[in-house]
């Protein structure tokens, strides 16, 4: 199988030849057509894991092995299940949406922005693969700089400060894991004197009550910075205030969902133990995040501002779904992180249009946008419906299945959580009335409303977003977590083929 | 393994020679692409010829950390020559005939001190490098910061080289040999004494390896040199101080606490936070590189606080990569302005010369341990020996450390992804030599960023710590006192 | 008792040592004459209290050669020292040690023709080669540092 690593590299090479392209024919759209075309190989080649992966027994899906550094027990491995995949695919999605509506008009440096963007998607797809924890670590720092330059160099007005905080609290956050990651693996060594770095050997360590828990802390630390958990949260409103609209995009729809990928995958499955004892702390964090984050986005002005707090909210429900316990409960959580990717990302993309024709991100200078921009307040107006989960879309399935899997642990938590969402409703409404509805201050020049592209884009999303409201059946039978003991069929009978 | 030549390492040998012929060639006639010339023949023939072994002898180990760290001290001598060919600051005030002289003195310094089994070839070897290190910072002796910077270092260097043998002294009062270990290896009757002898030669050490709280000279005398020297200062003369302080704790258990261990772990927690705090400050490149240079021997002490398998390979792969950014980040200086070393000079060098930004960019990467440069592996090595040996405050010392010099490594790139300022022209052309060598080094971090198995052996290099073994035959002794 | 004294000798010679450096200071400081302000005299601030007036300045200038031969001297003659060793053990020591001696006294010889090249011998001013010179450019040969020095702020 060497289609995993292929959906690393081909990213990748793909940014260098949009980078040497943008560098050689400076001023064309050469860039932005090699990244288009890189996507749809990309695509390609999702799809080809997707329809092998139909066929196959047993949960794990995709398989891929090779020797890397033999001394220290580091492999080049990466395995895929169905969790994996479904993350994938909304890469693959969102990263759509940010080459063919942010990226594409882009004229300072496009190849640099180009290969900037593909280099981070490549080092989200390692992240949602790898499952050797030295690899994990490195795709989880690699993805991490070129959005740091993205803001550096594309942001708005406070970028330096955002970037750097961004910078600083994603890698103090990865430096604890790296710390984590290396005591697990030097527990299992002294137990069984075999150096290894693999997912699968490392999920059986047998290892006291106190250690695990402070080795699960370290991972928890780095997710819950990444997700963000409330008071870990702090550089998420910056960032996505001050990032060029593509980095924004990027950041809500698939940077965040690595946090809950790996809340799953290294946490609750690796420390089964140690997550049940921390389980009450988490589920009190989580419905504090949603209500802060919602309370903070009914009193802001910045239009962006109030979708990143919104996006705190949302995603406690991850934290809560995740940690509920039950599989109902995970099965939820990652309706809601696809969902939350899809609506907060198409959000993000109508303020950035928004803030590129009118230069502010202030709803207080904006309303009465549906006389002028009927299309783009249509599609907004959708896409607050969707946020504030409105019944028959993906938000309302990924919610309902959280509240009802924390229901049966805590129904205190439960009521809580369900108050987020009448906030929710009034954040959002108050949203939509400020910015589309109303009337139009001053005649102001006309703007330009969003066009066939744009249309198409939006109403594919849209589509996506109402058919998993509808029937979520598939996606939720994918994203049954695989546990660890579950030694993949693959692996063992790709073991003798050897990598390939 | 090739025969033997005689007790000396033969590197030490090739050094020698290389050294004497060159100031024959100086005598005969200056020209400077001679002088270039022969000075990296030597170095190539000595880095050729490591892998020989030598006769035993108790004055010299020829083992394979002396081969693995003299072929990085002789690497790195290798990028120096090429920095400074056609540097004008080397040669505003002299002939360049000397400076190549002194580098080559240097080299020969540090390579006998990472083979050194006895405190006096050890002590020769730092001399030698103290010494030359003096010539070379003071070569361009008109201007007024090069005078201080030699003022500093020879006064810290002469303070430092006293305590050291100080200590050297009360060692052999206690233990009655000069084998260069520390006394607890050797039995010593009273502990109070040997531990205040490891203690002293441990001050000495640090001074030289400007570990917090021996670090306020370095900032300044990187300073007042010229770029070449700070790049040999910051990593040829620390590698050899740090090959020799790895060998003289071989035998002695740093595990156990005790006056020794804390120390060190104390020092170590000073470096890793007083260095980047340095750093953070300046506005400087070369004060800024002084202050990560102090962090990454507080990081580099970890792996010494951490014996064992681990250990000495993480130490080693540390070095390797700490070198390789080092070297690479004075040599992009060196290339951008070798009189202009404030932040500044960078400033837009993205759209001005952005194949060395790309450089600079992948040693600051390197140097913040950020993947894909070779930093990061390096870090996770130094890591996994910290946690092996439950160090647990030094591991949340490195954490600290690290996020903290994120800004100042960060701060460098984002002042190279500024618009260009219009005073700054495209600037000189680099040097052919220098050109080759930023493109190998990037290459090189890189390369091992990505496949580091490259560089870590397959059998854990084994530090001789057999003491008794190194103990000189008693008419040796005899002889000696 | 004694067991302690033989085990801790080197500790109790510090303790005693720097006891008796504190008790010498404070001894000439209690015991001393102390004169403030006139008293003072003006004998108390010269070098030799009850001796001769000092008369000249005392920053005489001497060429740095003098300092140069002197170290060359003192080098040199130490390196001589080894020869000494040597010759004690010239005939058990056999062939191998003559090569080495021959191969010292090479590396002796190649040093002091280096220094003599570089005029680091020559006593007394050199003259310098016509023209004014440009700081930035290379010498043409060596010159000592003193000399550089001073010339070159002499020059207009």
């Amino acid at each position: 199988m060497i289609a995993l690593p292929c959906l690393v590299i081909v990213p990748l090479v793909g940014g260098l030849l949009a980078w040497i392209g943008g560098r050689k024919w400076p001023g064309t759209r050469v860039p932005w057509i090699a990244s288009l075309a890189t996507l749809c190989v990309m695509t390609a080649v999702l799809l080809d894991v997707t329809i092998r992966a139909i066929g196959r027994p047993g949960p794990w899906l995709a398989h891929f092995s090779a020797p890397w550094i033999p001394s220290l027990g580091i492999t080049l491995r990466a395995d895929m299940d169905g969790l994996s995949l479904v993350l994938l695919w909304l890469t693959g999605v969102l990263s759509f949406i940010c080459v063919l509506l942010a990226s594409r008009d882009e004229t300072q440096r496009p190849g640099l922005f180009q290969f900037l963007l593909l280099t981070t998607i490549s080092g989200v797809n390692g992240v949602f693969i790898a499952t050797d924890l030295f690899l994990f670590l490195f795709f989880w720092e690699l993805m991490l700089v070129p959005m740091y330059i993205l803001i550096v160099l594309w942001g708005h007005e406070a970028r330096e400060a955002a970037a750097i905080k961004f910078f600083l609290y994603t890698q103090g956050g990865g430096l604890l894991m790296m710390l984590s990651i290396l005591g697990l693996v030097l527990l299992h060594y002294r137990h069984t004197g075999v150096l290894t770095f693999d997912y699968f050997a490392l999920a059986g360590t047998a290892m006291s009550g106190r250690a695990s828990i402070l080795l699960m802390l370290g991972f928890f630390i780095a997710f819950a910075v990444k997700l963000p958990v409330v008071p870990l949260h702090v550089w998420l409103p910056d960032t996505h205030t001050q990032a060029p609209t593509a980095g924004s995009v990027l950041l809500a729809g698939i940077l965040l969902k690595t946090g809950g990928y790996g809340l799953i995958r290294f946490v609750v499955l690796l420390f089964p133990d140690a997550t049940a004892q921390i389980t009450p702390l988490a589920m009190v964090l989580g419905v504090v995040g949603i209500l802060y984050g919602a309370w903070l986005s009914l009193v802001q002005t910045d239009l962006k501002r109030l979708i990143a707090y919104s996006s705190v909210s949302h995603l406690g429900f991850v934290l809560l779904g995740v940690f509920s316990g039950s599989t109902l409960g995970i099965e939820g959580a990652v309706m809601q992180m696809v969902a939350h990717g899809l609506s907060t990302g198409a959000l993000f993309a109508i303020a950035g249009s928004l803030q590129d024709n009118l230069h502010t991100r202030d709803m207080r200078r904006m309303g009465g946008l549906w006389g002028v921009l009927p299309h783009l307040s249509a599609t907004g107006l959708f896409f607050a419906f969707a946020s504030l989960g409105l019944p028959g879309m993906a938000n309302f399935v990924g919610e309902f299945l959280v509240l009802l899997a924390v229901w049966h642990v805590s129904p205190v938590i439960a009521v809580l959580g369900a108050f987020g969402l009448v906030l929710s409703a009034v954040y959002s409404l108050t949203m939509v009335g400020r910015v589309f509805m109303g009337t139009r201050s001053s005649d102001a020049p006309r703007l330009p409303d969003f066009g066939f592209r744009q249309m198409t884009v939006f109403g594919l999303t849209m589509a996506v977003v109402v058919l998993l409201g509808l029937y979520p059946r598939p996606v939720l039978d994918l994203v049954h977590p695989t546990r660890p003991d579950v030694v993949s069929v693959l692996s063992q009978s790709a073991g003798g083929n050897g990598p390939g | 393994m090739m025969p033997t030549f005689s007790a000396l390492p033969p590197s030490v040998v090739v050094l020698s020679l290389g050294t004497m012929v060159l100031m024959l060639a100086i005598t005969i006639k200056r020209s400077e692409i001679i002088d270039a010339v022969l000075t990296l023949l030597t170095l190539l023939v000595a880095l050729a010829v490591l892998p020989m072994g030598a006769a035993p002898s108790a004055l010299f180990a020829v083992d394979d950390w002396h081969r693995f760290s003299s072929a990085l001290i002789i690497l790195s001598s290798i990028g120096v020559l090429a920095m400074s060919w056609r540097d004008p600051t080397v040669r505003e005030a002299h002939a360049p005939d000397e400076f190549y002289l002194l580098l080559l003195m240097s080299a020969l310094g540090a390579v006998l001190m990472t083979a050194g089994r006895n405190d006096i070839t050890f002590f020769i070897g730092l001399e030698t490098l103290s010494l030359s290190l003096l010539g070379l910072i003071g070569y361009r002796q008109h201007r007024i910061e090069a005078g201080e910077a030699a003022m500093k270092y020879v006064v810290l260097s002469g303070v430092s080289s006293a305590i050291l043998v100080f200590g050297f002294a009360l060692s052999y009062a206690e233990t009655g040999s000069l084998v260069f270990a520390a006394p607890h290896a050797l039995h010593p009757v009273e502990p109070l004494l040997a531990a205040m002898a490891t203690v002293l030669v441990m001050t000495g050490m640090f001074f030289k390896l400007s570990a917090v709280p021996f670090h306020t000279w370095l900032a300044d005398v990187l300073e007042g040199t010229s770029i070449p020297v700070a790049a040999l200062l910051s990593v040829v003369s620390k590698i050899g101080l740090f090959a020799a302080m790895l060998r003289y704790f071989a035998g002695f258990d740093l595990m156990t606490p005790g006056s020794v261990s804390d120390e060190v772990t104390a020092v170590a927690l000073l470096s890793m936070i007083g260095g980047n705090l340095l750093a953070i400050g300046q506005t400087d490149l070369k004060r800024m590189l002084a202050g990560s240079s102090i962090a990454h021997i507080g990081y580099l002490m970890v792996a010494l606080l951490a014996p064992g398998a681990f250990g000495l390979g993480s130490a080693g792969f540390y070095l390797a990569a700490y070198a390789a950014a080092t070297i690479g980040a004075f040599a992009i200086m060196e290339a951008v302005s070798p009189n202009h070393t404030h932040l500044n000079s960078l400033q837009g060098l993205f759209r001005t010369r952005p194949a060395l930004a790309l450089g600079m960019a992948v040693m600051m990467a390197s140097l913040a341990g950020i993947p894909p440069a070779v930093g990061f592996f390096a870090k996770v090595y130094v890591a996994v020996a910290g946690v092996s040996a439950h160090r647990d405050l030094l591991l949340a010392g490195l954490i600290v450390g690290s996020v903290m010099g994120l800004f100042y490594y960060l701060r460098v790139v984002r002042v190279m992804l500024m618009p260009a300022t219009d005073e700054v022209s495209t600037g000189r052309i680099a040097a052919p030599g220098n050109a080759v060598l930023i493109s190998a080094l990037a290459l090189v971090t890189l390369v091992l960023g990505v496949y580091p198995s490259l560089l870590i052996p397959r059998n854990p290099i084994h530090l001789g710590a057999d003491v008794e073994a190194a103990t000189l035959p008693v008419s040796t002794q005899t002889a000696i006192r | 008792m004694t067991q302690f004294f033989n085990s801790h000798s080197l500790a109790i010679y510090i303790v005693f040592v720097t006891a008796l450096l504190c008790i010498v200071v404070a001894l000439s400081s209690v015991l001393g004459p102390r004169r403030v302000g006139a008293a003072r005299g003006r004998s108390m601030s010269i070098p030799y209290e009850s001796g001769i007036l000092p008369s000249g300045s005392s920053r005489i200038r001497l060429p740095v050669q003098y300092y140069l031969i002197a170290m060359f001297f003192v080098i040199f003659d130490v390196e001589g020292v080894f020869l000494f060793s040597w010759s004690t053990v010239a005939v058990r020591a056999g062939w191998a040690a003559y090569a080495t001696v021959l191969v010292f006294i090479a590396f002796l010889g190649v040093a002091l023709a280096y220094l003599w090249r570089s005029g680091a011998l020559e006593w007394g001013l050199r003259r310098r080669p016509a023209g004014a010179r440009d700081p930035s450019r290379p010498l043409p040969g060596h010159v000592l540092p003193g000399q550089a020095f001073s010339e070159g702020a002499r020059a207009p």
